[in-house]
């Protein structure tokens, strides 16, 4: 039978690998090769990518009608024990995969972050199914020959016929000779041998990053590495020619890899992924989904549900039942309604977001009627993919959330996707230059220059600049490995909340490890790799803006007694769209960066769907396409507008023919360029991804010469291409852009309506946003807030608003806005504050404050209610001894006690305290630092005849 | 639960003299304020919410306590966890010692978590000079450790020993 290469060790197996999974794929392409592996020690992270790199040379075949054999993926892994055993497993079925993932995820729960404890005594429990391959005892195994042979029995008890041993060449002239002895070995134990060149890289040419990656691995420099080098480029993968040649004399091993691999039949698409059942709660998915949508639709709408929601929400539910995607709905319900009977605050985005479902199951607030786009857009039919919903939480709470899905589905059926971590710049250059021993100065330089550094390293008239010889040898090397090393997996991390949840046991479809942070678990896949064989994710994302919203709704509760939600908000406010169009937005979502408040007196929104647009214009997309001068005119009537087409104009309509959304950009693809909706969504694929793999210029020919053929400017045609690459990371679709309208309108009404109570919640949510606390708190008073300071008797941990004694409220700065301050401390000093102290010592005595936060608190000048300005305070501070106070011998006993004299420290100026505010707190409510300049700065002014006081 | 024991409080100079000069508290342990007041004759609740006063504070006078109306929003710890949302009025009752008297160590924004005595006139919150216990902000470890307290039906050495806080 054909030779089928069983052991590829990919950069998955991190700092080992020398090539990426797909370019294995590839390479087992061009050999021919009917099957191959990818193996990673005690992982199975990096097969995805094979298998889906197999199934797009499938498809393009397919497309191209050619004829050629494309290699099946065997999944599987090398297993290493704690001992130092080893061998190649590979499941012949999906239960044996199932028991596979189990092994791997009960060896790495046993151990911290990114390692593994497989004992051997895992494998003879669950290795039923497997296809075992021993690494011959002669390339590794420390227990040497007899402790091999021991373990290799009781594998063959256990298992049989099931073992063979692996007959792998070192390419050091002595192959031959210990073919002989792994095939003397193996008769002796009564297994076959199966031929395997291990290679660790696709081709030789990747030798010495092979060996670079070696010495990051055990932190030497390349000139010491000595015999942990490859000591020559043969350990790359070989087609059948190659390995029979290499294997004179045995050929049959090179043959029986390919009877093993036709004995594995198990695929990766037969990872069937099954959703969560209780979320059904008994009732058939769809009827409960079609109940609690209907009931949701009365609950939004308590005055009757209009005829058009009505109808649109039945259209939903059709096309929703026709796919099957009820359980996921309902998944994402579930989630919602337990932050709700929580009271934190959550929205939902992403493609299917914006439905009259999601609005009806409360994910979303966004009311269904002011989206354009129609929801096969986002749930397609053809495209058969889960439709998207990421969920947005309070960050401060969203751990609540992640534990909720941890204990309501178990841990052994949820857990976080993994990100890989892959060599970027910085990371690159400085570990490749450390190996290749670039002094440190060198390798700052370098990293200096990142931007300039494109694919092919940096130009030779920039390291000229840095002051280095761009011929010169080492260097040179370097920087071709670093250009090699760029893509590289470094580590698996954990994704920032997509969750995986299944019907079944989540770790018999994908092994399961620990992450660094305590109670959570992460898969071995990302999310491109979950996407790519279907899996369910559910995004529990965090968002600052939510905290300070949740929290300034708390607020207005607490002090007016109203209650708002984000769907219950006065609508279409025209104060508020009036302090938009004025730019005044600091601290506003989305709306408060340089260029956003720029954009605003521009664009003057004046309704809801004005702040979707301006969500979405200020976007590198847009920008990118130059799509923002042309709307910005069109608006102003400075510019007629038209359409491309007809057809574009029922696409662009709503956007005056500027294309700003992501679907209008695919749809361009479609209606303008020709595209099937299968190449659009492939599109839009590979541009979010296209930074780790570039393919997006396959596109862009197909896309200048679809719409050219279609009657379209040529220029406007590479514009909206410009903007489709834009779009890639950073564009927002319209139901995105919706959802983050809303909390724009929410955030503005706030600053608008209740600037002291925003400004608190603003500050009681850092960090986050754009501004520091400093603008904040300007800003604030600028709007005629009244802000208190910090003191000892009034403040909390948290800013407050209190009382102004004239009837309204002021903001009461927080304990949390010291540097250096605990929340644990200041809990004390409210708890033990009681009716108030009355010295600094007083703190000490009675919160158990410790002489150094006394001094922070001090600094902070937060004892001024008690009489004593900065440095008396800190005086006070300073003269108290001990981490706690005597409580027996507070008193001073007569006579014992020394008499301190009264001392008369001298006042600090104005300039010197508002500097130590900052120093302190990072801000000041004194006067702003150039008012004290402006004499300085007064044409006219001669400092040395008026001396400043 | 019950009630027993009494506050970590000191007042030097008592000791010394008739002139009071210090008031000196000890921090309390909140696993010991609670097999205090599990085995107190008095029931006590576990609640975790903000107070906000309705009333304002009468005058001090000499050896009484001062009471005050409260509204009370939060929820209820019960052996699962804890309950649903609810509002319900409760008492705030301030007791001092010379003149130094309690306080709350929340804002009406804020939440707390405290124990909250079961009276014939409904749930009073005892507030001390010195801080007893009976609240106390609410972080994730105290309220985990009062769960399993709760379970447990006491807190045991080691949760003392975790909830030292110096």
């Amino acid at each position: 039978m054909a030779f089928v290469e069983l052991c590829n060790t990919s950069n998955f197996t991190f700092l080992g690998g020398g090539s990426h999974a797909e370019e294995y794929a590839r390479q087992a392409f061009e050999f021919a090769m009917p099957a191959m592996a990818v193996t990673d020690v005690n992982s199975v992270a990096g097969i995805v990518r094979a298998h889906v790199e197999l199934r797009e040379i499938a498809r393009k075949l397919r497309e191209t009608g050619e004829q050629a054999i494309v290699p099946r993926l065997l999944p599987a892994t090398r297993l290493e024990t704690v001992d130092g055993f080893s061998m190649v497993a590979l499941p012949r079925d999906r239960t044996a995969w199932g028991r596979l993932c189990q092994m791997l995820t009960q060896a790495k729960q046993r151990a911290g972050k990114g390692e593994c404890l497989l004992q051997f005594e895992d494998i003879l429990e669950q290795g039923e199914g497997l296809e075992f391959l021993l690494l011959p005892v002669s390339t590794i195994y420390p227990r040497g020959a007899q402790g091999w042979q021991a373990r290799a029995q009781q594998l063959i008890r256990r298992f049989g016929t099931a073992v063979s041993v692996l007959m792998a060449p070192c390419y050091d002239g002595q192959d031959s000779v210990r073919f002989n002895a792994v095939a003397k070995q193996a008769r002796w134990l009564g297994l076959q041998t199966v031929a395997s060149a291990t290679p660790v890289m696709h081709r030789g040419s990747r030798r010495r990053l092979s060996d670079v990656l070696t010495c990051i691995r055990e932190s030497l420099r390349i000139d010491d590495i000595g015999d942990k080098a490859l000591s020559n480029a043969e350990r790359h993968m070989r087609d059948e020619a190659a390995m029979l040649r290499l294997f004179e004399g045995h050929e049959d091993a090179v043959h029986r890899s390919g009877e093993i691999a036709d004995r594995c039949r198990f695929s990766l698409d037969e990872l069937k992924y099954e959703y969560p059942s209780e979320i059904s709660v008994g009732e058939a998915p769809q009827a409960r989904l079609e109940r609690l949508s209907r009931e949701g639709l009365k609950w939004r709408y308590p005055e009757g549900v209009p005829e058009r929601v009505s109808r649109m929400l039945t259209h939903e539910l059709t096309l929703i039942g026709k796919l099957g995607y009820a359980p996921y709905f309902l998944t994402v319900h579930d989630l919602v309604d337990f932050a709700r009977s929580r009271n934190i605050l959550c929205q939902g985005r992403g493609s299917a977001a914006n439905s009259v479902a999601c609005f009806a199951l409360g994910v979303t607030s966004v009311s269904p009627e002011v989206g354009t786009m129609v929801f096969e857009r986002f749930v397609s039919e053809a495209r058969d993919e889960p439709p998207d919903i990421d969920v947005d939480f309070e960050h401060e709470r969203r751990e609540e959330v992640i534990q909720y899905i941890y204990e309501r589905y178990g841990r052994h059926r949820a857990g976080l996707c993994a990100t890989v971590v892959h060599y970027r710049g910085k990371r690159a250059i400085r570990e490749v230059g450390r190996a290749m021993g670039l002094s440190g100065d060198t390798i700052s330089a370098l990293s200096s220059q990142l931007w300039g550094w494109g694919g092919g390293g940096l130009p030779e008239q920039q390291l000229r600049e840095l002051g280095l010889d761009p011929n010169e040898p080492r260097l040179k090397q370097t920087l071709d490995l670093v250009d090699q090393i760029i893509g590289f997996p470094r580590h698996l991390s954990q994704h920032v909340g997509g969750f995986v949840i299944t019907e079944g046991a989540l770790d018999a479809l994908v092994p399961i490890e620990n992450a660094a942070m305590e109670g959570r678990t992460v898969i071995c896949w990302d999310k491109d790799d979950i996407d790519a064989l279907g899996i369910l994710k559910v995004d529990v994302l965090s968002l600052g803006m939510l905290t300070c919203i949740r929290k300034a709704f708390d607020l207005i509760e607490n002090h007016h007694g109203t209650e708002y939600t984000l769907a219950s908000l006065p609508p279409e406010d025209p104060k508020v769209y009036d302090m938009l169009c004025e730019a005044d937005s600091l601290g506003v979502f989305q709306v408060e960066s340089r260029a956003q408040m720029n954009f605003l007196p521009r664009m003057r929104p004046r309704t809801f769907y004005d702040l979707v647009i301006e969500v979405a214009i200020i976007r590198p997309g847009p920008i990118q396409g130059d799509m923002v001068h042309p709307f910005i005119r069109r608006r102003q009537g400075l510019e007629e507008v038209s359409f491309p087409s007809d057809a574009l104009g029922e696409v662009l309509g709503k956007t005056l023919g500027v294309p700003l959304f992501q679907e209008q950009a695919m749809q361009i693809a479609i209606i303008g360029a020709g595209f099937t909706p299968e190449q659009a969504d492939r599109l839009r694929r590979s541009l979010a991804t296209f930074k780790k793999h570039g393919n997006v210029s396959e596109f862009r020919d197909l896309f200048l010469s679809g719409m050219a053929k279609n009657g379209y400017d040529e220029d406007f045609a590479a514009r909206c291409f410009g903007q489709i690459e834009g779009f890639g990371s950073y564009g927002f679709p319209e139901s995105h852009a919706a959802s983050f309208a809303l909390l724009v309108y929410a955030s503005a009404w706030l600053k608008c309506h209740h600037p002291g109570i925003f400004a608190c919640a603003l500050l009681n949510s850092q960090p986050m946003g754009f501004y520091a606390p400093a603008q904040i708190v300007r800003d604030a008073r600028e709007h005629g807030v009244i802000v208190r300071p910090i003191c000892i008797n009034a403040s909390y941990w948290d800013n407050v608003m209190e009382p102004d004694g004239r009837g309204g409220l002021a903001l009461r700065l927080g304990f949390r806005q010291i540097r250096k301050m605990r929340e644990e401390e200041a809990t004390w000093i409210c708890s033990a504050r009681g009716n108030g102290y009355t010295e600094v010592e007083d703190v000490w005595r009675r919160a158990g404050t410790p002489p150094h936060v006394l001094e922070v608190l001090a600094e902070a000048d937060a004892f001024a209610a008690l009489g004593d300005n900065r440095r008396e305070a800190l005086w006070h501070a300073k003269a108290v001894k001990g981490a706690a106070p005597l409580p027996l011998f507070a008193q001073e006993l007569d006579g014992e006690g020394l008499e301190e004299l009264p001392v008369t420290l001298p006042e600090m100026s104005e300039g010197e305290n508002v500097v130590e505010d900052y120093v302190s707190m990072r801000l000041t409510l004194r006067a702003h630092p150039m008012a004290l300049l402006r004499p300085l700065l007064t044409p006219g002014f001669d400092p040395v005849e008026k001396p400043q006081k | 639960m019950k009630r027993a024991g009494l506050l970590f409080i000191t007042i030097a100079g008592l000791f010394f003299g008739a002139e009071v000069q210090a008031l000196s508290c000890m921090r309390p342990n909140l696993a010991e304020a609670f097999n205090r007041f599990q085995a107190s004759d008095d029931t006590y609740v576990i609640a975790l919410g903000k107070v906000r006063p309705t009333d304002k504070q009468p005058p001090y006078v000499e050896g009484r306590p001062r009471k005050m109306a409260a509204e009370l929003s939060g929820r209820f710890m019960g052996l699962d966890g804890f309950g649903a949302q609810t509002s319900r009025s409760m008492t705030i009752q301030t007791h001092c010692l010379a003149h130094w008297c309690g306080g709350l160590p929340a804002s009406p924004d804020q939440e707390q978590l405290m124990f909250l005595r079961r009276a014939a006139d409904g749930l009073i919150l005892d507030m001390q000079a010195c801080p007893d216990g009976s609240l106390t902000l609410p972080t994730k470890d105290r309220i985990e450790l009062l769960q399993s307290c709760l379970k447990q039906g006491k807190c045991t050495g080691s949760d003392l020993q975790k909830m030292e806080t110096r």
